[in-house]
């Protein structure tokens, strides 16, 4: 029976699962080529066989490399909003919006398992694109460590790499799916989810520019634990409150 | 008890199928001018208390109640959809919930699958509370909804899968065949299908999960006369060697009366009627005779409604009084089901 639940979530969502693993399969295709070649360059360079391709202005040139980079990286930090777009919003919103609610919630299992199976089984894939998105952008970025550079050096792509992005695909595939719960149709919880996720994110970067000013390169970690906590905090909140709507809902 | 041989017989007993008049002129051989009747008002005096006191008494006995309820409320806003409903099903009992649209058949049912939680009362269900609905309980109780509504993406069989994974008692091959039977193509999206097909999926649905309650909302609304005819048919013979408890909500009475041995009529979101079709029709009889001696022998019994022509007067009465039985100016009939829907449907409370 758990994992008749299970396997129906993983059906039932397939679409957005499939697409998902695609696009971050293409990410670390892209970051593995990419920043393989840009290593081997910079150890080429490095190493002082400069003399048969004449020598460069090594710094120069990895800016060169990195700045197409630098430029897309921050669209990347939008990825946990088109989560909570595409897997939240319509997790609850397509089912009271269609009906099938009175469809799901008359099969032999408690709406407090259906709705949990589904928050633990596509929270959890949730969060594995999160790592997988943190740990690409982490090693992607160490490519370029030494060189003084945008986002390498400084704070600026703070939400993309480490444990972050684990905390803000989950903070958006719950915001969608409490909207959905709240809102029972999908294409408002589609907007309402865009609108909180992007102000969040808004949130996250001013609170980065203040702390920068303040005491500039310091406190990274001790912000990164902050933004970690308030998430969690978040999705948490969101899990039981999305749990409580569903148990009363009427369908 | 109710049991399989009274379904049998009313499947028997039952003449062809025929569209239930818009008025409720019992036989044809009353020669009543049609365009003349109309449905007139009885003073409250007449009006008897709501008969199914008694029939649905919370207190008496429970042992073989598939559904009991006491004075259950659902509200929508101020509104109350369903009020005061009180009901006493005994099991095996397959019961027509009849009533106008937006009457409350749909939130009855919806109530009685557990999709509901009452605003007022309490609901058992098979001795359980429906809400909050645990997974044990929900594996006996059978529910296909009014808009047949299923994941229009997936393919039929994708479907049944979904079926058996939700549920422990699920009926692989009863499903398979039964959709076969009725020519579902089971690789077809369900979004492609016509809604007479889609019907016959959402039945096959609740079909397998083999319940011992099944609440079908309109059933047979998307479905052409002859499968309606099929369906119901099909559906007593499965259903009638497994003692399960079965109710139906139709606006059309056609389709129910022929094998239903139970009737809920629900107006307003109140239950008027509620107790086995033999008794009501015991308990009722339809007094046909003169009008000028209408209002006389109104004042004697309980009239529910009356429709007064011009010479002729048509009264259905709650229980019988000899006197008037034996007034040689008056007929006495046993009503038919459809005399007694309509006769209370017309009933001004």
């Amino acid at each position: 029976m758990t994992t008749g639940v299970v396997l129906t979530t993983l059906r039932m969502h397939r679409m957005q699962i499939v697409v998902t693993a695609v696009l971050m399969s293409a990410l670390v295709i892209v970051a593995a080529l990419h920043g393989s070649a840009t290593a081997s360059f910079i150890a080429e360079q490095r190493a002082g066989n400069c003399a048969a391709t004449g020598c460069v202005d090594l710094p120069q040139q990895v800016a060169d490399r990195y700045r197409l980079l630098g430029e897309a990286l921050p669209f990347l930090g939008l990825v946990p909003v088109a989560i909570g777009v595409f897997w939240g919003a319509p997790l609850l919103g397509r089912e009271f919006e269609a009906g099938t609610s009175r469809l799901a919630w008359t099969q032999s299992v408690s709406r407090r398992r259906w709705i949990l199976t589904r928050l633990i089984v596509l929270g959890g894939l949730v969060a594995v694109g999160g790592v997988v998105m943190g740990v690409v952008v982490a090693q992607w970025l160490s490519v370029f460590e030494g060189f003084e550079l945008t986002g390498v050096t400084d704070a600026s792509f703070i939400i993309l790499r480490g444990v972050e992005p684990v905390g803000w695909w989950l903070f958006g595939f719950l915001v969608g799916v409490a909207a959905g719960a709240l809102l029972r149709r999908t294409v408002r919880a589609m907007a309402v989810t865009a609108g909180v996720g992007v102000g969040a994110i808004i949130a996250r970067n001013l609170l980065l520019v203040a702390q920068e000013s303040a005491t500039p390169s310091t406190g990274w970690y001790q912000d990164h634990l902050l933004a970690i906590v308030v998430l969690g905090a978040a999705v948490v909140v969101l899990s039981v409150l999305t749990t409580r709507v569903v148990e009363r809902a009427r369908p | 008890m109710i049991g399989p041989d009274r379904r049998r017989r009313h499947l028997a007993v039952v003449p062809p199928e025929t569209d239930v008049p818009e008025t409720d002129v019992p036989e044809t051989d009353v020669s009543l001018p049609e365009a003349s009747l109309q449905a007139v008002p009885e003073t409250a005096g007449l009006v008897p208390d709501t008969p199914d006191q008694d029939a649905t008494d919370p207190t008496g006995p429970t042992q073989d109640a598939a559904i009991l309820t006491s004075g259950v409320g659902i509200r929508y806003g101020r509104r109350w959809a369903l009020q005061g409903c009180s009901l006493n099903i005994p099991r095996g009992s397959v019961v027509a919930v009849v009533g106008r649209n937006g009457a409350g058949k749909s939130t009855l049912l919806q109530l009685l699958a557990g999709l509901l939680r009452p605003d007022a009362g309490s609901v058992t269900v098979l001795g359980q509370p429906t809400w909050p609905p645990r997974s044990g309980w929900l594996t006996q109780v059978g529910f296909v909804a009014q808009d047949k509504a299923l994941y229009p993406g997936l393919r039929v069989v994708d479907l049944l899968r979904f079926g058996r994974r939700n549920n422990p008692g699920w009926d692989q091959e009863f499903a398979q065949r039964r959709l076969r039977e009725r020519g579902v193509p089971l690789g077809a999206r369900i979004g492609k299908l016509s809604g007479g097909l889609r019907t016959q999926v959402a039945l096959a649905l609740a079909l397998a999960k083999r319940p011992e309650v099944l609440l079908l909302d309109e059933p047979l609304a998307d479905l052409d006369p002859l499968a309606r005819r099929e369906v119901m048919s099909s559906l007593m013979v499965d259903l009638m060697e497994r003692n399960t408890t079965v109710l139906f909500s139709s606006h059309s009475l056609t389709d129910l009366a022929r094998v239903c041995d139970w009737l809920v009529l629900i107006d307003g979101g109140q239950v008027r009627l509620a107790d086995s079709i033999d008794a009501l029709v015991a308990r009722h009889r339809l007094l046909i005779g003169p009008v000028e001696s209408a209002t006389r022998i109104a004042d004697r019994v309980a009239v529910v409604s009356a429709h007064r022509g011009d010479r002729q007067a048509i009264l259905l009465v709650d229980g019988h009084d000899p006197a008037v039985e034996l007034d040689p100016h008056w007929t006495v009939r046993q009503p038919a089901v459809e005399d007694l829907v309509f006769g209370y449907l017309q009933q001004v409370p």
